[in-house]
């Protein structure tokens, strides 16, 4: 796809609902919440990952899945809380403890963010730097725009 | 999700706010987890009421919770805290955080659990029996249940196991169904002696080393002395849980669901067997020890918290002797298996030797700042892995009665 043409449409798997839209951090590797990103602050602090010091707020977070502690749903929920939180999540598969952290959220502030899931050959086509639009209730993932 | 007409009252409010709050989490998860339906359990241990876990946001929702009016529907125990709630002004704990502990053990007090504070809740409150459906939360509490007791839950994180217990009910997927608790790999031991039979060390080691390899399958392990003690088992669980995500293993011989290694596999097959042998474990332990020289200045002991079993033999290693200077030395255990070192006497033998005895919480929750503390001795895989990273100590690993000659004499070999 060349810049200026069509937008590309990825078809996407609903996690938890909504639509959001913002700029993607992407990584091939499975991120860690509990210990690995810092609610407080949003930044990733996984010592040994790509990402390492890149904040998370307000980006469309792309990675294959997660890893670590089922605490990770907890780091979530406060990230919602202080209002850190990524735009929205794009895995290959997620682990239903990270998405209850959305689910709680809900219920405590009235705060969410879609979760979606794609196949890996479509999630292979997502970088740093493109501009996606997440709708989780229509199933799809559109690139409006990609980085450079 | 297929609700039964009660469930769907429940979720409309008939039973209260707090359980339709609840039930309506529930139900959301299960459509994630593809559950049809749910069942009922007959207990529950939560882990979600340790204020440094998730910070401000676990303390709303557990104060949510209380303020709907919730109320456990079946017995239900706790995980530690987030301090010594008795001892906290001896550790140098924080006023502030020491105020945030306090509502969250309020909160769910308000709710009417039981209150143990332990992350091994297999040693106080009520024992679930064998086949028991059931909710338990903390990783190592989990492997141990599931294995050695034979009572059945999933792997369970805080908050479903809160939301569980107000409802009264999980869902019916994973290791509660029979059909998924099969072995999927054979795991042989070869080459160890009849020390395998009671050091617990050496099974925190080689549950720390099957954790990373096993993935999510379930090992059937072959070649343990049939007389291994349940400390053993409680030191694999943690260790398992800790450095992958073991929920459930089966030793043949010894576990129940394991009276032989064909009944623990079914009709599943074994594949490619995993062979440990000694070397794999000093391997390991090389591995677990980051600290470069011998010399430790606090010993941390009962992670998971000890059991009276742990507690006696440290004391019979110490034998008289005292904590050296320039250390100290921890016990971590609830208050059930304290009740019981004091009535016998063990308590008062080990506080004279100068073991600083501890309940409801452990140090890896306790800002180290103003301790001066460098090097950890211990005999957890769990503690050894989390030190470094939670609280900045490297870490010295040996058995208990290398750790007992530490705490004489500051020196872990």
């Amino acid at each position: 796809m060349s810049k200026g043409s069509q937008p590309t449409v990825v078809p996407a798997r609903r996690l938890i609902g909504g639509r959001a839209e913002g700029e993607a951090l992407a990584t091939a590797h499975p991120l860690t919440f509990w210990g690995g990103i810092d609610p407080a602050t949003g930044l990733i602090i996984e010592a040994q990952h790509e990402l390492l010091g890149q904040s998370v707020t307000g980006k469309v977070l792309v990675f294959p899945r997660g890893a670590g502690s089922s605490s990770g749903c907890g780091v979530l929920m406060e990230m919602l809380r202080r209002g850190n939180h990524p735009a929205a999540i794009i895995n290959i598969e997620t682990e239903a403890v990270l998405a209850l952290g959305p689910i709680i959220a809900r219920e405590l502030y009235g705060r969410s963010f879609p979760i979606v899931t794609v196949k890996p050959a479509h999630f292979a086509r997502l970088r740093t730097g493109d501009r996606l639009v997440v709708d989780a209730d229509a199933g799809q993932v559109r690139v409006q725009r990609e980085g450079a | 999700m297929r609700l039964t007409p009660g469930e769907e009252a429940m979720l409309s409010g008939r039973d209260g706010e707090a359980a339709a709050f609840a039930l309506r989490i529930l139900t959301q998860l299960g459509d994630l987890y593809g559950a049809e339906e749910f069942i009922p359990i007959t207990q529950v241990h939560v882990d979600g009421c340790c204020y440094q876990t998730a910070g401000d946001a676990a303390l709303d929702f557990a104060e949510r919770l209380a303020a709907l009016g919730a109320r456990v529907a079946v017995p239900t125990t706790t995980n530690v805290s987030g301090r010594d709630i008795q001892r906290w002004r001896e550790h140098r704990f924080p006023e502030a955080l020491a105020e945030k502990s306090r509502r969250m053990e309020a909160a769910y007090l308000s709710m009417g659990v039981i209150p143990t504070w332990t992350c091994a809740p297999y040693l106080a409150g009520p024992l679930p029996r064998f086949g028991e459906q059931i909710v338990w939360a903390e990783s190592n509490a989990i492997a141990y249940v599931n294995s050695v007791i034979g009572a059945r839950t999933h792997r369970y994180g805080d908050y479903v196991d809160a939301c569980a217990a107000v409802v009264g009910r999980t869902h019916r997927f994973g290791l509660h169904l029979a059909e998924n608790r099969k072995g999927d790999v054979l795991v042989r031991l070869e080459g160890f002696g009849p020390e395998l039979a009671a050091d617990t060390s050496l099974w925190g080691l080689l549950g720390y080393r099957l954790g990373q390899a096993l993935g999510a399958r379930i090992p059937v392990i072959e070649g343990a002395p049939a007389e291994v003690t349940a400390d053993c088992l409680k030191a694999f669980s943690a260790a398992g849980a800790a450095s992958g995500s073991l929920a459930l293993f089966h030793v043949a011989g010894v576990t129940p669901e394991a009276p032989s290694v064909r009944a623990a596999f079914g009709r599943r097959r074994a594949g490619e067997p995993i062979v440990v042998r000694p070397p794999d474990l000093d391997a390991t332990r090389a591995a677990l020890t980051s600290a470069p020289a011998d010399r430790v200045d606090v010993v941390a002991l009962g992670c998971p918290h000890f059991s009276y079993q742990e507690a006696w033999s440290l004391a019979r290693a110490l034998a008289g002797r005292r904590v050296g200077d320039g250390v100290a030395c921890f016990l971590f255990t609830n208050r059930a298996v304290l009740a019981d070192l004091i009535a016998t006497g063990i308590a008062g033998e080990l506080e004279t030797a100068g073991v600083r005895l501890t309940t409801d919480t452990c140090l890896l929750h306790w800002p180290m700042q103003g301790w001066g503390f460098s090097t950890l001795a211990t005999n957890s895989a769990k503690f050894a892995k989390y030190a470094p990273g939670l609280i900045g100590l490297s870490v010295r690993y040996g058995s208990l009665e290398q750790c007992a000659e530490a705490a004489v004499t500051g020196r872990l070999p």
